[in-house]
Formats: C-alpha cells, sequence, structure tokens
C-alpha cells in the first residue's frame, strides 16, 4: 500500500453506497413522496391567490428548500445507522480491524452519505420539476452548497453514530438537533418575517445559510449575505471533518 | 407428622375471553411503547410542534383559513391527528413486525389465545399509546395558541376513531409485510399521502375541483374534520355521516384483519 489504501477506500465507500442503493425505494423514492407531500399541503394552505415570496411564486420559493431538507437528512440517516447497526450488532470491528486509517474511514464513510445526499438531491428535484417551474439561476451555488450542506450533515451523522450506542440515542439526536435546526431554517419563510432578535438567531443557525445559498442558485434571491454563507459552510465543515477524523483516530466509543 | 398435600392438576378454564392473557399481552404491549419513557411521546411533540411553528410563520401575519378560523387553530387539528396517526400505525405495526422477523410470535400462537385476542393484544396498547401522544400533543398546542376545545368529547371520539384506524392499518401491514422494506412501503405510499392529503392543513376549498374526489373518499378526511370540529366548532364536510362511515369503515377493517390472523396468512408457514 502507497500512501493511501485506495483500494480499501473503494471498498469501503461501495459498502456504503450499495448499503442504501440495495433499499432504494425507502433510500430514493421515499424522500420524494414526502417532498411532494410537504410541497402539496403547503402550497394548498398557504399559496393561494398568487402568493409570492422572495419576488416569486412561493411553491418555487419553497421547492429548493424541501431539496436541501430531503438532502441532508438522507445524508445524516446513512452515516449514522450505518455506525449504529454496526456497533449494535457486533461487526464495527470489520472496520476497524481493516488496514484503514481513520482518515480513510471517515473519506469512506462521509462519501457514501454524500453520494445518497445528492441522489436524493437528483429524485427529488426531479419529482419537484414535473409539479414546479424550477429553473437554475446560478448552478455553481446550487452545486456547492448541495456538496458542502450532504458533507457537513455525513459528517454529524458520524460523530452522532459514534456518539450513539443504541437506536434511541441516534433517534434522540435527530428529534432534537436535526429536525429542528432543519425546520427552523428558513425553509418555509422568509426570515424577515421573524422578530428582529430571532432573526440575528437564526442567522447562528448553519442550516440557514445553506438552504439559503441553495435557494439563491435557483431563484436569485438571498435572505443573508452569500459570502458569509460560503464562510459558514466550509468552516462548519473543516471543523466537522476535524472532529469525526479526531473520533476515530482515538477510537473514542469504538475501541475499549 | 405433617401431611403433605398434592394439589390434584387441574385444566384451566377459560371463560370467554382469555382475560389474564390478554391483560398480560397489553401491559406488555404498552411497556415496549413506553420503553423509554416519557421520552418516548418527545419526537412526535418536537415535530408537532415545529410543524405548528412552521405553518404560523409561512403564512401572511393576518392570513384566515376558512370563515374567521386561524392558521394555528385550523392546523392545530392536523397536527394533532397527524402525530396521533403515526404513532398507532407504529406501535400497532412495529411490534408484530419485530415479533415475526425474530421468530418470537410463536409464543404467542402456541399460547392458549385466540386470533381475537391475538389481535386485541397488539390493536389495544397501539391505540392507547397514540391516544396519550395525541392527548400530550393537544395540550401542548392548547398552551401555546391559547386553543379553547369546544366539544372535548367529540375530540375523544374521532381521536379514538384515528387511532384504531391508523393502528389497525398498521397490524396489517406488520401480518402482510415479509421484509422491512416493504413494512415502511405502507408508512410512505399509504400512511403519509393518507394522513397528509387529508385535508388537515389545508382548506377543502383550495383543491381544485378535479381533486375533490379523491378528498371525498379519504377517510382520513373525515377523521381531521371531526377532530377539528371538536376542537373550533367548524366543520367542512359531514360530521355524523363521517362518523358513521368511520365506525364501519373500522369494523369492516377489524373483521378483515381477524379472519386474516385466523387463517395465519404469512404468519403460520
Amino acid at each position: 500500500m502507497g500512501r493511501l489504501n485506495g483500494r480499501g477506500l473503494w471498498t469501503l465507500y461501495l459498502k456504503e453506497v450499495r448499503r442504501f442503493l440495495n433499499v432504494f425505494t425507502q433510500t430514493l423514492i421515499a424522500p420524494v413522496v414526502t417532498t411532494l407531500l410537504f410541497l402539496a399541503i403547503f402550497s394548498l394552505a398557504l399559496g393561494g391567490g398568487d402568493r409570492q415570496l422572495g419576488n416569486v411564486p412561493f411553491a418555487v420559493f419553497l421547492a429548493p428548500g424541501l431539496i436541501m431538507m430531503a438532502m441532508v437528512q438522507n445524508a445524516f440517516a446513512n452515516t449514522s445507522s450505518t455506525l449504529v447497526i454496526s456497533k449494535v450488532q457486533g461487526n464495527i470491528v470489520d472496520l476497524l480491524m481493516p488496514p484503514l486509517s481513520a482518515f480513510e474511514v471517515t473519506l469512506g464513510m462521509a462519501g457514501g452519505g454524500l453520494t445518497r445526499g445528492l441522489l436524493v438531491g437528483l429524485s427529488v428535484s426531479f419529482g419537484m420539476w414535473l409539479f414546479v417551474p424550477l429553473q437554475l439561476h446560478a448552478p455553481a451555488f446550487v452545486l456547492f452548497h448541495a456538496v458542502m450542506a450532504t458533507m457537513m450533515l455525513s459528517l454529524l451523522g458520524m460523530i452522532g453514530g459514534i456518539w450513539a450506542e443504541k437506536f434511541d440515542h441516534i433517534a434522540a439526536v435527530t428529534n432534537f438537533v436535526i429536525t429542528p435546526f432543519s425546520f427552523l431554517s428558513g425553509t418555509f419563510y422568509s426570515i424577515e418575517r421573524l422578530p428582529s432578535e430571532w432573526q440575528l438567531i437564526a442567522q447562528f443557525n448553519p442550516f440557514f445559510y445553506m438552504i439559503d445559498g441553495f435557494r439563491y442558485g435557483f431563484i436569485g434571491y438571498a435572505d443573508g449575505s452569500l459570502a458569509v454563507g460560503i464562510a459558514v459552510m466550509l468552516l462548519v465543515n473543516l471543523i466537522l471533518w476535524w472532529g469525526a477524523y479526531r473520533m476515530l483516530a482515538t477510537g473514542y466509543r469504538l475501541k475499549p | 407428622m405433617d401431611k403433605i398435600r398434592y394439589s390434584q392438576p387441574v385444566l384451566r378454564q377459560f371463560g370467554l375471553v382469555n382475560g389474564r392473557g390478554l391483560w398480560t399481552l397489553f401491559c406488555r404491549g404498552l411497556r415496549r411503547c413506553w420503553r423509554a419513557g416519557w421520552y418516548s411521546i418527545s419526537g412526535p411533540c418536537i415535530s408537532s410542534i415545529l410543524f405548528l411553528v412552521v405553518f404560523v410563520l409561512a403564512s401572511d401575519p393576518d392570513q384566515t383559513m376558512v370563515q374567521g378560523v386561524t392558521v394555528a387553530q385550523f392546523v392545530a387539528a392536523g397536527v394533532v391527528v397527524l402525530s396521533l396517526s403515526q404513532s398507532a400505525f407504529e406501535a400497532g405495526g412495529i411490534w408484530l413486525m419485530e415479533d415475526k422477523m425474530e421468530g418470537v410470535i410463536w409464543d404467542l400462537f402456541s399460547a392458549p389465545l385466540t386470533p381475537a385476542e391475538i389481535f386485541a393484544g397488539y390493536l389495544l396498547p397501539a391505540v392507547t399509546f397514540a391516544l396519550l401522544v395525541g392527548g400530550v400533543v393537544t395540550g401542548l398546542i392548547a398552551l401555546l395558541v391559547g386553543l379553547s376545545i369546544t366539544f372535548p368529547l367529540i375530540c375523544l371520539l374521532f381521536a379514538m376513531l384515528a387511532a384504531l384506524f391508523f393502528a389497525q392499518i398498521g397490524v396489517l401491514a406488520g401480518i402482510l409485510a415479509q421484509r422491512w422494506e416493504s413494512y415502511s412501503f405502507f408508512e410512505f405510499f399509504l400512511v403519509l399521502p393518507l394522513a397528509f392529503l387529508s385535508g388537515g392543513f389545508f382548506a377543502a376549498a383550495a383543491l381544485p375541483v378535479s381533486l375533490k374526489p379523491v378528498l371525498a373518499i379519504n377517510p382520513v378526511f373525515y377523521l381531521m374534520d371531526g377532530f377539528r370540529f371538536g376542537l373550533t366548532g367548524f366543520a367542512q364536510g359531514p360530521i355524523l355521516a363521517g362518523f358513521l362511515g368511520l365506525v364501519v369503515l373500522n369494523g369492516a377493517m377489524a373483521w378483515g384483519i381477524w379472519r386474516l390472523l385466523r387463517s395465519g396468512f404469512h404468519i403460520k408457514a
């Protein structure tokens, strides 16, 4: 082996990808159904009378955020579930024993989550596109925020999965952290709608920037600063990379 | 010298219903749902509140849904019934499915329990748990939105029907599914569409005319509508007819599931 165990890394990545492709109705099609249902009820309830938000029809404002929410939830689910299932079933040794460095494990696993997130993004976007006139305003922003956001949640999922000892623990992280942050991210409303002190708080939510930047790529309108968004995404990802890497390198809750 | 008395072994007699067996099953089911204590219902509570908050924030400040019912009041019923339904489905199906996959379901079929008792043993804990979830969510929302419940009894009635309906779908899914993947198929392609496209979150009048019949044949529309009538005193459809229809539907489902369990479909080889 050279500096990088290329075959090992590729094998781990393939395992992670095949895991979710094997149950693609659950992992790629189900998000399309849930997201379209969300779109339907929100635009039926609140999109009447040609209501506009961010200079576009309400459904067009809503769609990018919903796509992003599906992507990040799936990225998180992929890495967290693979780790918790391996730990509960006891086959985590198969991940720790092979000649894979902590860096390679982080890369392979996060790569799996990233791939699932992006594929979900594609399938959900296609489903949305059938009902909502989606247009690309700045594809670079779409791509950047899609990759950064799915990577961020893949890494968070790894950290959560390493920390959790049972399924209940990871469900707690999803309920108390991921769901609130993604719901209160500005997917469904423009943060101008919030009272001013809450607007400030909303700007400390990294999920706000991923959705804002991603939506800018589609509709050309942003609630917050785009430059700050890019910086926040890069910084948060860097910190999470370091965190996940350190956890794997030290064997926190993995090695006795 | 003491005499040792041996009691003569007697055949245990059951009346019409194996009361102790049923009670044991019921307690077991409830303990399973309650395995993480109050935390078990924190998930539905958090997502319900978030749903409501997001709905209110996404609407225009002075928007009303129909006839002076505010967005929060209108959506409250939808949020409660949605959380209750999802809990009922999950509690009704997941444990049966797990027992099947692990092979422990044989412990039930070899015990002196009739198919009806086994059915009730899975169904009733799920209904109880779902009603608990619905009650807590209603309480939380009432505190947040300042809801005064107009007809509490009607709310309870429709909540019970909703819990029964979805718990029965759960049990049905648990019987029919051979793998976890097909079990979750029921959730994503049946339960969620039924619950979301039910008029729980949007006014029936907002639907295009072509889609109105879809709403009219969705039983969950009547569940949501009845519950909302209990909460706010406002109804979009016929309440009494909806109620009767739901009772008949639940009865028919119970009969069908009982027949399935009795035949041992997908359970007994």
